[in-house]
């Protein structure tokens, strides 16, 4: 017996030491821990520093991103909350070191009763250290980090500290974080007007926020409200006859309070990428809490104005809308556009649809579309750049190529010949095909991203007239390349960060350093005049007004699916697509870029133009402006007017072509009998 | 023979003659009589009296005007005479069967010309021509400008030029009416007469005379061509319209040249279906030719497919490779028609370079700018060569392109010109051949007109440009013919040939 109890004495002695030891390592090694680093989000925290936006003009635009959030001081949030959180949350919170031994076993003997987990026994502070920095899994290894972090944090901050945390950070549903957002978000007002059952009811989506959600399960709500109110009773904190008043009570629910009404619903498409702009920017996950002042480049008076020429469309767009209608189940048009300021390489306006509060969806930069012929002065610039002039002829006939796609047209549009800028800007596909197919595809490819694409260009011909899908933002800054001269410019939304000390974080890169040769300024130049002659005698025609100062180009999709208008003066860009969602054919009436995008544009760019007096181009000194017969490109004192190189003019004298056009047949004058001339 | 004919023609006006005069005491018939008489020695001649200007009992105009004015205005009673109608059917027929001379040139009015740079090359060749083979007061040239269009206008300078200033031949034929009338007044009054520019005329008359270089010729040339490459099968592209000349000698000379097998492709060069629907049968590509079969089968292979990847089928996307069936492909129209057939070829997948052939109008820029790889090897034939191989008093304000002509020592300049100089150049050539021509007949030693025509037809001479030394080869002047090559985007002048009088005899 003695000799039993020699051994257990022993073991327990080795174990002692053994245990010790293990102790005094996992000692060593909680200290060599960089716990610091890891809680730096949580003790980062700033009471009331949520980030701010701000416009061009410095105004505040919007704050604390666009959730229910207002981060309150403890002191000004309202004991009873307090109370009710903690009566339901973690009881023992103001005398525990971070965890709660006896809520774990509590909670563990719960589980093992009813055969699953029904109850947890983190506290407070593992709640706000698991959401801020841990997965939602419920792992053992998980656990037991979240208790060493929340061991750790109750050494760095106080109580009150932890708490104010908890109570402004956490996630209480239907977009709304932390108390005060909540009061707004389901009673639409301020925590220090609130109730003990409306205390009670916050205090119970803590759990759960979705399960318990007010505005959709009435019930599961109020039974949670009333568990807590009975803890509140049976903790002593309220009386019974308050209990008893409280529980009778309704819900009271008023949602209609909206965040930051303040705001126009179009800024925010801008302001939504902004965001993401910054995050990126930062490499932060999110901007919340975290007191950044975000300045931006939006002009309130340019967003209004592009947002103004989308909502006149209104009409237009529901006739097309429902004369789409028996074809496909109720096709909705929608618009985004662009404005960039040319001289500081910086977007002024963002509009990414019709109507933010309809879909958040930015289709200024998010979406990916065909742009149909806006690809066009890709091929044609690249073309001039090689050796190709204006005068060009080429013969408009069907094409074949890659010996299967053969994109047809009818056949009243064959047996014309065309020079270069005829077909330009009349936009005629099959020589855009057959000027890329000379040039070859790769090239033209390199020449698109030198411009400024950067989404992945097919490598087929069909890209040569805009099969490939791009989104608004590089149509901004491709364009925005034939603007500056053949400059290309990275344009920018976000012109700096600063933290909450006002210590610049960011600040957008000055113009010069965004900024690259990547076209002659002669090419870019007879371009630039191309794209006016789109105005005054091409397909966007519709803006002859402008064609004096400005350009662009339509493009549009088979079946109207994508309807463009880009275009530029030298001050700015404006880009418009419009369109649907689900690229839904709109098989009725003649759509086109140039009806359904440039009346979209052509106001925008009026405005914008008219408030800078904006000039003409200046030509660079190694071109020259003649006149050329349109159709056969020779000099022409009757024909319009075309910019060359200096180095590759147009012949002086008309073409066989051209007799043959005017019927001066025979060309020899004894060619062909029967069919002379009469004198 | 005209010489032979003459004596019976004389007794036949006599006996028609008393054959008048015994009807001529029918009181209908008296007021008619004289001009039936001068009706039947020539209809021609009789309507072109009612032009002369005629002043009835007045004198004082030269011998012929007199003797055309007797004619003109002589009653009835002159010609019941026996003597007075012999004196007028003698002097008729003297003026009918002598020239005087001259020559008559008929040009349009400066005025009323609509282009007048034509008719100014033209007079530049002539005096080019007067240049170099010196022209004497011996050989007149009267020169009528007439109203283009104007019958009376017309009628009105034929009959003073040949019945008052008895020419020994007329020159003209500006426009198409002009052509047809002066060819029937060579006939009716057995005057030469030159016509210096192409227009049908339903029956040429053995007194007509063709100055321009007819199509035959070229048909020749290229038939010749193809039987040196030994051409068996054949295709025309026939455009609607011109160039009928030339097919129609490409398709009676054919077989003579070796070529067993001519297939015509008729195409309207205003409307693509036409087009695309004779390069589809060019290529055996017609939906309804013998190979629509095959496409059927093609299709369900290609529906079938589709369905078993569940991909949508596109009917459009079946099509059959090109087959070309022929040795050589004749295209008789311009560079603007050309280049869209290739388009068209090219569409339809064929792209090989095509064994091609063309004719002068084919000559232009256009044709190798820009270069088109199917074009590599093809040639046209024309009648003027290089031009600055040209006599050169003949090239003057002449400035050759040098675009798309290759240099060096097998290569030439100067196969193009300012297109809008071109036809002023031919016509150019035309004046100094016809004035050349024109010249030589001073050398003929007779005094009836219809001697001359049987001495032009003989007629042989020999010119720095114009090699071959007879001047005429069934009527038309024989021109020479030049063959250009195409290779690597340029043009090569390849040969010319003087006589092609023997081809136009086949």
């Amino acid at each position: 017996m003695r000799f039993i109890w020699r051994v257990i004495v022993a073991a327990l002695l080795v174990m002692g030491v053994l245990g010790g030891v293990a102790s005094y390592h996992a000692y060593r090694w909680y200290e060599a821990q960089p716990w610091q680093e890891q809680l730096q989000s949580i003790l980062e925290y700033r009471r009331g520093q949520s980030s701010v936006f701000y416009d061009a003009q410095g105004k505040v635009m919007q704050e604390s991103y666009s959730f229910y959030q207002k981060p309150t001081p403890y002191e000004q949030i309202p004991k009873p909350l307090i109370a009710a959180v903690l009566a339901t949350e973690d009881q023992h919170f103001f005398t525990h070191p971070g965890i709660d031994l006896g809520a774990i076993l509590r909670a563990a003997y719960e589980n093992m009763r009813a055969g699953g987990i029904v109850q947890g026994g983190s506290t407070i502070t593992q709640q706000l250290v698991r959401s801020y920095l841990l997965a939602r899994e419920r792992l053992f290894s998980r656990k037991i980090r979240e208790a060493i972090l929340a061991l750790k944090l109750e050494r760095i901050l106080s109580k009150e500290e932890i708490l104010e945390r908890y109570l402004n950070h956490l996630f209480l549903g239907q977009n709304s974080y932390g108390v005060a957002g909540a009061a707004q978000r389901f009673f639409s007002r301020p925590l220090d007007q609130l109730q003990w059952h409306q205390h009670a009811l916050l205090a119970g989506l803590f759990q759960a926020p979705s399960r318990y959600n007010p505005l959709r399960y009435k019930k599961r709500a109020l039974a949670r409200r009333q568990k807590v109110l009975r803890a509140l009773r049976d903790s002593g904190r309220i009386s019974r006859k308050t209990y008893r008043i409280h529980r009778k009570k309704p819900l009271d629910l008023d949602p209609s309070f909206e965040p930051h009404s303040e705001v126009a619903d179009h800024h925010r498409y801008y302001l939504d990428f902004a965001a993401q702009q910054a995050r990126e920017l930062l490499d932060v996950p999110s901007l919340k809490d975290r007191g950044y002042r975000i300045h931006t480049y939006l002009d309130r008076s340019t967003s209004n104005l592009l947002q103004r020429s989308i909502k006149a469309m209104d009409d237009k767009f529901t006739r097309v809308e429902r004369l789409n209608t028996s074809h496909h189940q109720g096709p909705r048009l929608e618009a985004a556009g662009i404005v960039m300021n040319v001289r500081r390489g910086t977007v002024e306006a963002m509009v990414g649809g019709r109507d933010y509060s309809q879909s958040k969806f930015n289709r200024a930069v998010q979406a990916q579309r065909a742009l149909g012929s806006a690809f066009k002065p890709i091929v044609y610039s690249y073309g001039l750049s090689q050796g190709y002039r204006w005068s060009d002829v080429f013969y408009i006939a069907p094409i074949t190529l890659a010996d299967t796609y053969r994109p047809r047209s009818p056949g009243h549009q064959y047996l014309k010949e065309s020079t270069l800028l005829g077909a330009f800007i009349d936009s005629i596909n099959v020589t855009s095909l057959e000027l890329g197919k000379k040039l070859g595809m790769n090239a033209i490819i390199e020449h698109a991203q030198r411009l400024g694409m950067s989404s992945p260009i097919k490598k087929e011909y069909g890209s040569l007239i805009g099969q490939s899908e791009v989104n608004l933002l590089e149509m901004t800054r491709l364009y925005s390349t034939f603007a500056a001269g053949g400059q290309r410019v990275d344009p920018v939304v976000v012109a700096r960060i600063e933290d909450h000390t006002g210590k610049v974080l960011y600040e957008a890169p000055a113009k010069q350093k965004r900024t690259e040769t990547v076209l002659s300024a002669e090419v870019n130049y007879l371009m630039v005049q191309a794209m006016s002659k789109v105005l005054s005698h091409g397909t966007g025609r519709h803006a002859y007004s402008l064609a004096g100062f400005a350009g662009g180009k339509t493009g549009t999709t088979n079946d109207a699916t994508n309807n463009w208008f880009c275009g530029f003066s030298q001050d700015y860009v404006v880009v418009v697509w419009v369109g649907t969602d689900a690229s839904t054919p709109l098989l009725r009436g003649s759509l086109s870029g140039a009806r359904l995008a440039l009346p979209i544009w052509k106001p925008v760019m009026s405005a914008l133009s008219s408030a800078a007096a904006t000039q003409p181009m200046e030509a660079p000194s190694g071109v020259v402006s003649l006149l050329i017969d349109p159709r056969f490109g020779h000099l022409s004192s009757t024909g319009i007017r075309a910019w060359f190189l200096k180095n590759a003019l147009p012949a002086a004298r008309p073409s066989s072509l051209t007799l043959i056009h005017s019927g001066q047949q025979p060309l020899r004058g004894f060619g062909s009998a029967g069919k002379g001339t009469s004198l | 023979m005209m010489a032979a004919v003459l004596p019976f023609l004389a007794l036949g006006l006599l006996a028609s003659s008393a054959l008048f005069s015994a009807q001529a005491s029918t009181p209908a018939a008296r007021g008619q009589m004289c001009q039936q008489v001068v009706h039947h020695l020539s209809p021609v001649l009789n309507k072109l009296l009612s032009y002369l200007p005629v002043a009835s009992g007045q004198s004082g105009q030269d011998a012929q005007w007199n003797e055309w004015n007797f004619i003109a205005t002589a009653s009835d009673l002159h010609c019941r005479h026996p003597h007075t109608k012999r004196r007028l059917l003698q002097g008729a027929l003297r003026i009918y069967r002598e020239h005087s001379g001259a020559l008559g040139l008929i040009m349009p009015a400066p005025a009323a010309s609509s282009m007048p740079e034509l008719t100014e090359e033209f007079h530049q060749g002539w005096r080019m021509a007067c240049r170099v083979l010196g022209c004497s007061k011996q050989m007149p040239i009267l020169v009528r400008y007439v109203t283009p269009g104007s019958q009376e206008s017309l009628n009105r300078a034929i009959a003073d030029l040949t019945l008052n200033r008895r020419v020994m031949a007329l020159i003209g034929g500006w426009d198409a009416n002009a052509a047809r009338f002066l060819n029937e007044a060579a006939r009716g009054l057995k005057t030469p007469a030159f016509l210096i520019r192409p227009f049908s005329l339903r029956q040429t008359s053995a007194f007509t005379f063709h100055l321009f270089p007819h199509e035959r010729l070229l048909a020749n040339r290229l038939l010749t061509i193809w039987r040196q490459r030994g051409v068996r099968r054949l295709a025309v592209m026939q455009p609607a319209g011109h160039s009928a000349d030339l097919l129609h000698a490409v398709r009676t000379s054919a077989q003579s040249y070796g070529v067993s097998h001519v297939q015509f492709f008729p195409y309207d060069s205003s409307r693509y279906a036409s087009m695309e629907s004779a390069a589809q049968r060019l290529l055996d590509l017609h939906p309804q030719s013998a190979r629509s079969a095959e496409w059927q089968e093609r299709l369900e292979q290609q529906k079938q497919a589709a369905e078993l990847k569940g991909e949508p089928f596109d009917e459009s996307s079946v099509f059959l490779s090109p087959r070309l069936n022929f040795d050589m492909v004749l295209i008789p129209d311009n560079a603007k028609v050309l280049r869209h057939f290739l388009k068209i070829f090219q569409y339809l997948r064929y792209s090989s370079p095509l064994p091609l052939a063309g004719t002068p109008l084919w000559r232009s820029e256009e044709v190798v700018k820009p270069w088109d790889r199917m074009m590599e090897g093809a040639f046209f034939v024309d009648f003027i060569g290089p031009y600055h191989q040209l006599p050169s008093f003949l090239q003057q304000g002449l400035q050759p392109t040098e675009a798309g002509v290759s240099s060096g020592a097998l290569s030439h300049r100067g196969v193009f010109i300012d297109p809008l100089k071109m036809a002023p150049m031919d016509l150019r050539l035309i004046g100094y051949r016809t004035m050349s021509v024109a010249l030589q007949m001073r050398y003929f030693d007779v005094k009836r007109k219809s001697v001359i025509a049987s001495k032009l037809q003989q007629m042989y001479y020999r010119d720095e440009f114009f090699q071959n030394p007879q001047v005429f080869s069934e009527g038309y002047t024989n021109w020479p013919t030049f063959v250009f090559s195409l290779s690597a985007g340029r043009v090569h002048f390849l040969t010319a040939t003087g006589s092609t009088s023997k081809l136009l005899a086949r």
